[in-house]
């Protein structure tokens, strides 16, 4: 452990998420306050208390205090400007995940690399966003809110490169101060921005910042920007010049040119310039310019120089980046954190370190969790934390380090992003995807959002059905089934409640609605909804009534087509395998009159026999006959047993006779 | 950012005690001593109020939700003694059933989980639950657990329905839980479950050193521990963990406040706990990384001085 990392911890303890306090309007309550929770991260919050006891010994009466808040945190992704970035970071996660369970190591690496640079595009995409946003409105509110935001964004861009270089893509041994470069001018580009000022003048020389141009470019390794304003200085011909000239040309260069070279052939060459550039300032080349002077000073790496440039660094990771590149060119990553402490002592003023600054000393020193803990607790968001643990866990820089309570960091942060979304009325499905991918508690959560979930309209019932079917998420489909259906039932729709039925396989209201479908045909003397009845298929095994119900629907088209003989043996066969119920058998009984009662023959004389073993039964049992039947009813169902008893002795004589000249014994 | 996205405005006459989302957070009933039942269509951030139920004699202290799958139904219990089961009906609200056997006010109703069919929990001042059920033809019935509480039975909530290590054995289906926890004027944090169709206290949880104000079985969230949060007069939260294994409650304190704690409630996931009270503040509470109990949150009521009361301010 670096040094720096102590002074750090003696400078703050362990911390966690800002605590937000949020101060509701209106004048205090002497009753307290109290809270319901809606949907994710809401609350219904009201002034107000449980149940006044004789005990408590007070008067409630405080009518002004009536009004109920909705309060919603974690709220940031909601932002029509941000959306962008959640579902296109959601493409490059997805993406991530399945290539990381199919990728071997090597190849994973390159996917690493490519979705941290696709995630950091989507954020720069929606800098952009966001600055186009702020030029477009004269709301200064509004533009205050883009400010802050692409401030925030701009931090993320930061840590993340970083982490990048550092955790993800890894130059090879001593090679890392090329991406420390870049990174480098790529966040302080103030030095860049005044050189192309520079080179619109007719008199460079004469530009106000001419020298600091130098010094800034300087300290980012820019040498051919440098060398290319000193050859516009007037002076460009005279001694110092000419040397200073000399030394840049010949200074290993930290870019392509080296990546050929062994480190050590690069160590040498370097040794011999700095030599070089020593024995010029020594030998007082530069004394006649002192401009130029503290150029050399620079290039020699002189401590006392960096500190006096402290301002045009900015920052102290700048000056790190910058002492290094002319003290240390070949540093190693991993002692990275040993060049910290100097750098922040230079920039320290009252002792306290802002949590920008905290979580880059944790990047240098490779302490991932905490730099993860630190982005969690300093972004109001979740998106940051997660995205980037998610994608250093991939790449192998979390240990596999088990919380308390059983998941792990990358879970931990993962469920909370996806909470802040599941409140949101579209990108709900987002969140889903996410938690598909939190191995531990994931699903349950999932489970408990999708029973809270409502479904207004079918399509919305549909797509949260297809999402617990995928999952085999039984319970759900079954709850959601039966709300819909028992919607439909409620409302008459006796058809659509059967659909709803049939896909959760609940037996008990399948059932129920197609006694339903019974009664309204014994009632009416005809069935709705035909086209769902006729088209059961092996969905009618599911309950008894269901069968039978597909069955007699099956009879009377077969009644319908005229083809009585397969008619009248399924009708037989529904009242003598007991399929139908009781109080059915009357209304089936009935329909078999009109097969009697036909010229040709349809029962024989064994199936007539059983058909009225079946009438003595019914006529015997009166109670399934006569429940809730009026006076009238049961005169009607007087007559037709009667009917009945004469239709089915003419039958069986018929069929006697008949069976008889058939085979004769 | 903790921020204010819409307030609506309940016109209730007096003191509101309770609000409820129903399952789908897009109704909210409320009730309050002016002796009213409100419920508001809250869908995407409108607030319209669509009923106004009358039918208690005195302050209604509690509300409840039943699932969907019986239909929009509310049960509402008050100083009255009653407790009264509400339906809709093609957008009308009627009473569907009125219990009133019970001796003293009704500090608290609850509905059971769905796989216990229409069930509904009551605790009482007279110190006794009962536990009042839809027969299923249309008639209802109820169970009483006498003496629940001495002095009173101030909040009830029942246990989910999935066994907490439910997860782990799948093998064939599972009776659904059938536990309740109580909390009252004892002091006392009890747990009851039906044996022979009978209610049998389970545990008996003692911790706080004065009146439980409210009890809230957390949902299962996969995990094998099945986790209760109880609030008292003593001003303490007190977190109640049990491992699924053994009837072994450990206890654990999660902050002594300012003031009384009133009211308790978990997130839809059971991750985060909200926790209200006299001090005028509702703050929420999460499980850190290292396991311990800490506060992410607090919505404060102001204090008159603050005006800008829209905007967040972090401390």
């Amino acid at each position: 452990m670096g040094h720096s990392s102590k002074w750090r911890q003696s400078n703050m303890a362990e911390r966690e998420r800002d605590l937000h306090i949020l101060w509701l309007p209106g004048t205090a309550s002497c009753y307290g306050l109290q809270a319901t929770w809606g949907m994710g991260n809401q609350l219904y919050v009201f002034p107000g208390r449980n149940p006044i006891l004789q005990e408590d010994g007070v008067q409630a009466h405080n009518p002004e205090a009536t009004e109920i808040s909705e309060v919603r945190w974690d709220t940031d992704m909601h932002d029509k400007l941000i959306r962008r970035l959640v579902n296109q970071s959601h493409n490059i996660f997805m993406m991530l995940q399945s290539q990381a369970a199919d990728a071997s190591s090597a190849t994973l690496k390159q996917q690493l690399v490519k979705c941290s640079k696709q995630y950091r595009s989507v954020m720069k995409a929606c800098s952009m966003d966001l600055l186009e946003a702020s030029d477009n409105t004269a709301d200064e509110m509004d533009i205050e809110r883009f400010q802050d935001q692409l401030k925030v964004f701009e931090m993320q861009e930061l840590i993340w490169s970083l982490c990048e270089i550092l955790f993800i893509d890894v130059a090879p041994g001593g090679r890392i101060l090329i991406p420390l470069l870049e990174w480098l001018r790529r966040h302080f580009p103030v030095g860049f921005q005044i050189f192309k000022d520079i080179l619109q003048q007719e008199k460079p020389e004469e530009h106000r910042e001419y020298w600091e141009c130098i010094y800034r470019l300087i300290l980012q390794g820019e040498v051919e920007k440098v060398r290319s304003l000193l050859a516009r200085h007037p002076a460009r011909q005279t001694d110092c010049f000419l040397s200073m000239e000399e030394l840049l040309k010949k200074m290993p260069l930290c870019s392509s040119n080296y990546k050929g070279s062994s480190l050590s052939e690069f160590e040498m060459k370097w040794r011999h310039w700095r030599e070089d550039c020593e024995r010029r300032l020594e030998e007082g080349d530069f004394a006649t310019n002192k401009y130029l002077e503290t150029v050399a000073r620079i290039l020699c790496g002189d401590n006392t120089v960096f500190s006096h440039l402290r301002d045009l660094c900015q920052t102290w990771y700048h000056m790190l980046i910058s002492k290094l590149l002319y003290q240390n060119p070949t540093v190693k990553a991993n002692d990275l954190q040993y060049y910290t402490q100097d750098c922040l002592d230079d920039f320290r003023c009252d002792g306290m370190l802002g949590d920008l600054d905290n979580i880059l000393i944790a990047v240098f020193e490779f302490d991932s969790h905490q730099v993860l803990k630190e982005c969690s607790g300093f972004f109001t968001s979740f998106w940051f934390a997660a995205h980037l643990t998610d994608l250093l866990h991939h790449g192998g820089c979390l240990k596999s380090h088990r919380l308390v309570f059983g998941s792990d960091l990358r879970e931990y942060l993962l469920l909370d992003y996806a909470a802040s979304l599941m409140s949101h009325k579209s990108l709900w499905q987002v969140g889903v995807d996410y938690l598909d991918h939190c191995p531990l508690f994931g699903r349950s959560y999932l489970e408990q959002y999708i029973e809270h979930m409502s479904y207004e309209s079918e399509k919305k019932a549909v797509k949260l059905l297809h999402i617990c079917e995928r999952r085999n998420m039984t319970s759900q489909v079954k709850s959601i089934c039966k709300v819909m259906g028992m919607r439909l039932l409620h409302n008459d729709r006796l058809g659509a409640a059967l659909t709803w039925f049939l896909k959760s396989k609940d037996v008990a209201f399948a059932t129920l609605v197609a006694e339903k479908f019974l009664t309204q045909y014994s009632d009416k003397g005809k069935f709705d909804n035909l086209d769902l009845i006729d088209n059961l298929g092996s969905s009618m095994l599911l309950s008894n009534r269901l069968t039978f119900l597909g069955k007699y629907r099956e009879f009377h088209k077969l009644y319908e087509e005229r083809e009585y003989h397969a008619a009248g043996h399924l009708l037989f066969s529904l009242l003598t395998s007991r399929l139908a119920p009781r109080e059915f058998w009357i209304t089936l009984l009935k329909d078999a009159l009109g097969l009697l009662q036909l010229r040709e023959l349809v029962y024989g004389s064994k199936q007539t026999c059983e058909m009225m073993h079946c009438l003595e039964e019914l006529t015997k049992d009166t109670k399934h006959l006569e429940a809730g039947k009026q006076t009238t009813d049961l005169s009607e169902l007087q007559e037709n047993i009667s009917l009945l008893q004469v239709a089915l002795t003419k039958n069986l004589a018929k069929a006697i006779v008949t069976e008889g000249t058939v085979h004769p014994s | 950012m903790v921020s204010v996205i819409n307030s609506i405005d309940t016109a209730h006459e007096d003191m509101i005690h309770d609000a409820q989302l129903d399952y789908y957070g897009t109704k909210l009933a409320t009730c309050s001593s002016d002796r009213l039942i409100k419920v508001f269509d809250v869908k995407g951030g409108q607030q319209t109020l669509v009923a106004n139920l009358a039918g208690h004699e005195g302050p209604v202290w509690q509300v409840a939700w039943a699932h969907p799958m019986f239909g929009n139904i509310i049960a509402s219990c008050g100083y009255d003694r009653k407790v009264i089961i509400w339906k809709e009906t093609n957008g009308t609200w009627d009473k569907l059933y009125v219990y009133s056997n019970h001796d003293s006010s009704v500090n608290s109703v609850a509905f059971a989980p769905h796989e216990l069919g229409l069930v509904l929990a009551c605790g009482s001042s007279d110190g006794s639950i009962s536990i009042v059920f839809s027969t299923g033809d249309g008639s209802w019935d109820a169970k009483k657990i006498n003496g629940a509480h001495s002095i009173g039975c101030n909040a009830v909530s029942w246990a989910p329905a999935v066994a907490p290590n439910a997860l782990l054995d799948q093998s064939g289906k599972q009776q659904p839980v059938k536990k309740l926890v109580s909390g009252g004027c004892d002091n006392l944090v009890k747990i009851w479950r039906e044996e022979d169709s009978q209610w049998v206290e389970d545990q008996k949880l003692e911790g706080h050193s004065d009146w439980v104000r409210d009890v809230s079985w957390a949902p299962s969230i996969g995990l094998p521990k099945s986790i209760i949060a109880s609030c008292s007069q003593d001003c303490r939260v007190i977190i109640w963990t049990n491992d699924g294994t053994f009837n072994n409650w450990t206890s654990k304190v999660l902050h002594k406040f300012n003031d009384v704690v009133w009211h308790l409630s978990w997130s839809i996931t059971g991750n985060i706990l909200a926790v209200s009270g006299g001090d005028n503040k509702v703050s929420l509470w999460k499980e850190n990384l290292e396991g311990q109990w800490v506060c992410i949150s607090d919505v404060n009521k102001g204090q008159g001085q603050i005006t800008d009361g829209q905007s967040a301010i972090s401390s």
